[in-house]
């Protein structure tokens, strides 16, 4: 044993600086590792212990206060799985929130009174304004964060053309909504402020029905019979959601990044066991004839394999206790990012699950590989290893003969070298690979996130025009006219959005004239509907009626329903695939045509939407009861989403230069110990340093691009079909991404620009090496 | 100004060399004080015990080595001041080397082991694999050995192929450190056959060499003792089989206390 230990000394002092790179690779699989497993281990219990603290309800169902009535309520108590339920009384206005992150924000509210007590999702404050502020609000973590508005800051509400501006009095964790991708949010007011609203408004008051379901309860089955029970009392639901569709929207970035960092991690893992597999077979030829020897003097080759292991595994093994520390230092970080966009706090926690399965896999791993890579060992017989089988002596083919290749002796050198390595070739050639699938993968969000944002944005919202104007005119054709005849319009379309019920299912109808004329079609099958008798339905709606197209469907909007035939499916992610797109003629068939519709105006230059919209006004006077800046709104949105993708493409490029310089480390080092005497050798003959450089670092060119350009161009097949997991996770079944060859090439480029970089400045210590101490040596 | 006739040229010449090494805290002196001139043409042999300085000399007038101080000028041209990369060129032009471990490239064939110094110089790749085949004949290496890999060969062969490569550039001054060090005596007449017969085409030839056959090659032959030169003996042209040569050659080394 004590052999052992100090042959694995000596094999840990030969080869420390690649053991310390291999480490280094071993620490970051670690970081990355452990925080996506803190990730899916943590958060999630994390959110539902929240919940439960809250005592959050299970089902929420909003319906009209007058309709509202003891029957009903009688009817939700008597339900077998309903356990426990509360009416909370609200005002839901569709508001413009201002200055929301810098921009105008339209979203549906629920004003709450802050002085009801509440049972059933409970507010925990979390940040007070210091001092006692007039007019004031309680407002959700997530309005009050990624909203921008600080405690003693005013926020202001644009109603039906009416603004009502409160001070943020507190900042209240709730578990009661989702977020923005929602499209309801609830606010707090204090009673005296809630009852000046109520009386401004007039209109608007609804009651939610918080409830909580027995355990084992189908939430989904519970709400649909809660739905049906509501409609037989003559209360329409406006709004509906289970926790799960709750938690679905709040968590979706979460859980993306969870698979995001997973993935990168199993990339990295693979990158760190080719990495010891090349460490461990090289050392044993660079060490062959001193195997042999040990092997004379009676070393086993298990003792041999162990003490060669031995470094490596306890490498495996500190690195991955040291990346796991680094995660903690960073996911602090990470989860304010997380808890910005999921408006909710998630308290760093020590796992110890994900801190024994990170070092655990990541050891025996290493152990295993290193392992069966030792294992040529066995085989050596003393002698042989002691005559010392050269590299040389395995040569079966003189490459590149320098006498017919074409090209510079340098050139012909620089292919000998690459072709004589094999090994390190199929090391660089699979780390340059899988580390381009990163590296395509940041091309194609750099494409598609900041080159054309709109594929981004597109594929993640709804029918974005540049200018949404409320009209209050009957007449939205002369409407219409008027504003599409305005200096900067291209083409107006008209657009509602409404709240109807699909079978069961309540879900959000988007209306218009023509969406042949939209420019997000969000159509994935069949075609949007042409006629009145036509429907195209969400995702989530086909799935839950389980019917496509050819079908159909009943629509209920008010009292009256209609049947219509299914010619599409269609996708929001805002939505959660709840939806439906009807026509003009087809809503007002429900509607009896009496209903305004907003206007989408689409702009020859969306820069100047404000300069439209004050031209809108001038022409149009007091017709129009609210007009939004939809472009300025969805450039916000963009700006964030570039921000992100911003940091998402620096990260990926900052890790794989650290790992190709590691990976380069090791494989220039081991060539220079390899290639010592041969480096002398050119020096001798009148070889400069500087081509010696030029030469190794030349040689591993030929990889690097073939390995970076292959995987780049593999990146246009394999690419739509990841972006159709990532984004069908959220509900996206179609994407607008694309894959420009271009852009794959030159992040490709990139790379390779990059390794040639890492590779020269690796190089240069032969520029100091003496061609006589070479030759001495 | 390659390989002329011009027999009194001084190709290289040193003053007051000195080199040293330190070892911890001692610092040893391997060559002292040395003066010497090598005239174009010359097979000089320098002899000496072990640790008298000779590869260290050898690698010095070659610039494979950095002095402590003093001057080299090789045709009147100091290159003790040169940097590594103008070390290498000169190298590369002027110089050819032959060592006792032959120091072939072992993953390449005996054929690319000539033409990696020679296509460095630049000149027509075709030119220049035509000149590395004579040389190869002239060494006698049949054309089979010229695509095998130098653990296929015999040491033999593989000096001999070692001097194509050393020779190939038509350098000034070729220099060989004990190049039948590790040859049987068979291989090792062969070498200092090719050795006497470019010495004859009027190769300047620097040598070191422990070994008295070897030494007879030369035409002049420089004894170092403690870094310094303790004695000099010009034998004359090389002839076969001379007695009196050999005698020359055994009085000075008996003198030198060998």
């Amino acid at each position: 044993m004590k052999q052992i230990s100090h042959l694995s000394h000596y094999f840990f002092r030969k080869d420390k600086k690649q053991i310390l790179s291999f480490g280094m690779i071993i620490l970051i699989t670690a970081l990355i590792l452990h925080l996506a497993l803190v990730l899916a281990l943590r958060i999630d219990p994390a959110y539902d212990r929240l919940s439960d603290e809250l005592h959050s309800a299970d089902i929420d169902m909003v319906i009209p206060q007058m309709t509202d009535s003891p029957a009903l309520s009688d009817a939700v108590r008597r339900h077998p799985s309903v356990e426990q339920f509360e009416q909370q009384r609200a005002i839901l206005q569709k508001a413009v929130m201002k200055d929301f992150r810098g921009t105008d924000f339209e979203l549906n509210i629920l004003f709450y009174n802050w002085d009801d007590p509440r049972a059933i999702h409970r507010l925990s404050c979390r940040r007070r304004s210091k001092e006692a502020v007039q007019n004031p609000i309680y407002l959700p973590l997530y309005i009050a964060e990624f909203g921008e508005y600080a405690p003693g800051e005013t926020i202001t509400f644009s109603i039906g053309g009416k603004d009502f501006s409160y001070t943020v009095a507190g900042v209240v964790q709730e578990m009661q909504y989702g977020n923005a991708s929602a499209e309801l949010m609830g606010v707090f007011l204090p009673d005296a402020q809630y009852r000046q609203l109520a009386q401004a408004l007039e209109s608007g008051e609804v009651v939610n029905y918080a409830v909580r379901t027995g355990e084992g309860a189908d939430r989904q089955t519970v709400l649909t019979d809660l739905r049906k029970t509501a409609e037989e009392k003559q209360a329409p639901v406006l709004f509906a959601m289970t926790r799960e569709s709750r938690k679905q929207s709040r968590m979706m970035v979460t859980n993306l990044l969870t698979v995001i960092l997973a993935a990168f991690a199993v990339i990295v893992l693979l990158v760190s066991i080719f990495l010891c597999r090349f460490r461990i077979k090289t050392t044993v030829a660079e060490e062959m004839a001193q195997m042999g020897v040990l092997k004379s003097l009676g070393f086993t080759s298990g003792g041999i394999i162990a003490a060669e292991v031995l470094p490596y595994t306890a490498a495996a093994l500190l690195f991955s206790v040291l990346g796991v520390a680094l995660s903690y230092g960073l996911l602090p970080t990470l989860v304010n990012v997380l808890a910005l966009q999921a408006g909710f706090r998630f308290d760093v926690a020590y796992s110890p699950a994900a801190l024994i399965l990170t070092v655990a896999l990541l050891t025996v791993v290493t152990l295993v590989f290193t392992w069966l890579s030792a294992g040529r060992i066995r085989r050596l017989l003393p002698i042989a290893a002691i005559r010392g089988v050269t590299d040389g002596r395995g040569m079966k083919k003189n490459r590149f003969p320098l006498a017919k290749t074409p090209g510079s002796v340098h050139f012909t050198l620089m292919l000998k070298q690459m072709a004589v390595s094999a090994r390190q070739n199929v090391l660089l050639f699979v780390v340059l690979f899988v580390m381009t699938i990163l590296i395509a993968f940041s091309g194609s969000l750099f494409y598609n996130g900041i080159i054309r944002p709109d594929h981004l944005m597109n594929t993640l919202s709804d029918e974005s025009p540049d200018v949404i104007l409320q009209v209050s005119s009957s007449d939205i054709v002369g409407m219409k006219r008027a504003i599409g005849s305005l200096d900067g319009a291209e083409k107006v379309l008209s657009y509602a959005i409404r709240q109807v019920q699909v079978g069961d299912e309540n879900a959000v109808a988007f209306v218009c004239e023509d969406f042949s004329q939209t420019q997000n079609d969000g159509c994935y099958e069949g075609q949007n509907p042409v006629s009145g008798r036509e429907i195209a339905i969400g995702s989530a709606l086909a799935e839950r009626l389980g019917c496509g197209v050819g079908d159909t469907a009943v629509v209920t909007y008010g009292d009256t329903s209609r049947s219509y035939r299914i010619v599409g499916l269609v996708q929001s992610v805002n939505n959660r695939g709840e939806i439906c797109e009807l026509t003009d003629q087809g809503f007002a068939a429900l509607s009896g045509g009496k209903e305004t519709h907003s206007l989408y105006v689409y702009l020859k230059n969306s820069a100047d939407a404000d300069g439209f919209i004050e031209k809108a006004k001038t022409a149009c006077g007091g017709e129009i009861v609210s007009a939004v800046n939809a472009a300025k709104k969805q450039r916000e949105a963009q700006s964030l989403y570039m921000g992100i993708i911003t940091v998402v493409i620096a990260v990926i490029f900052a890790v794989t230069a650290l790992i190709v310089l590691l990976i380069l480390f090791v494989i220039i080092r081991s060539m220079m110990t390899q290639c010592r005497q041969e480096f002398g050798i050119y020096k001798a003959i009148g070889y400069s340093g500087r081509q010696l450089v030029a030469q190794t670092a030349g040689s591993l060119m030929p990889v690097t691009v073939a390995a970076a350009l292959s995987s780049a161009l593999l990146g246009l097949v394999w690419l739509p079909a990841v972006n159709h997991a990532i984004f069908g996770m959220v509900g996206a079944m179609k994407n607008h991404m694309e894959q420009p060859v271009g852009i794959l090439l030159l992040f490709a480029a990139a790379e390779i620009a990059v390794t040639l970089l890492i590779s020269v400045l690796l190089a240069r210590p032969i520029k100091k090496i003496e061609a006589y101490s070479l030759i001495k040596e | 100004m390659k390989n002329s006739e011009n027999k009194n040229h001084i190709l290289l010449s040193v003053r007051h060399l000195n080199k040293s090494f330190r070892s911890g805290d001692a610092e040893q002196t391997i060559i002292n004080d040395l003066d010497l001139d090598i005239r174009q043409g010359d097979f000089t042999v320098i002899m000496g015990s072990s640790g008298a300085g000779k590869s260290t000399l050898l690698y010095a007038l070659s610039g494979m080595d950095k002095p402590t101080s003093g001057s080299i000028t090789f045709c009147g041209e100091d290159i003790t001041s040169y940097s590594a990369d103008k070390l290498a060129v000169f190298r590369r032009k002027h110089c050819g080397f032959v060592f006792q471990q032959i120091y072939l490239l072992d993953k390449m064939s005996l054929m690319d082991n000539a033409l990696t110094a020679g296509l460095l110089v630049g000149g027509k790749k075709k030119e220049t694999v035509r000149r590395a085949a004579a040389l190869f004949e002239k060494v006698n290496l049949p054309e089979v050995t010229w695509k095998k890999f130098p653990s296929q060969i015999s040491g033999g062969e593989a000096q001999r192929a070692g001097i194509v490569r050393a020779v190939i550039n038509r350098p000034e001054v070729l220099f060989a450190d004990e190049p039948t060090g590790a040859l049987n005596s068979h291989n090792s007449d062969a070498v200092l056959d090719v050795f006497t017969e470019l010495s004859r085409d009027g190769q300047s030839i620097i040598m070191v060499t422990h070994d008295k056959k070897s030494a007879l090659r030369g035409n002049r032959v420089i004894y170092l003792r403690d870094g310094r030169i303790f004695g000099e003996c010009d034998l004359g042209e090389y002839t076969p089989d001379n007695a009196a040569r050999t005698d020359k050659l055994n009085a000075f080394l008996t003198e030198m206390n060998w």
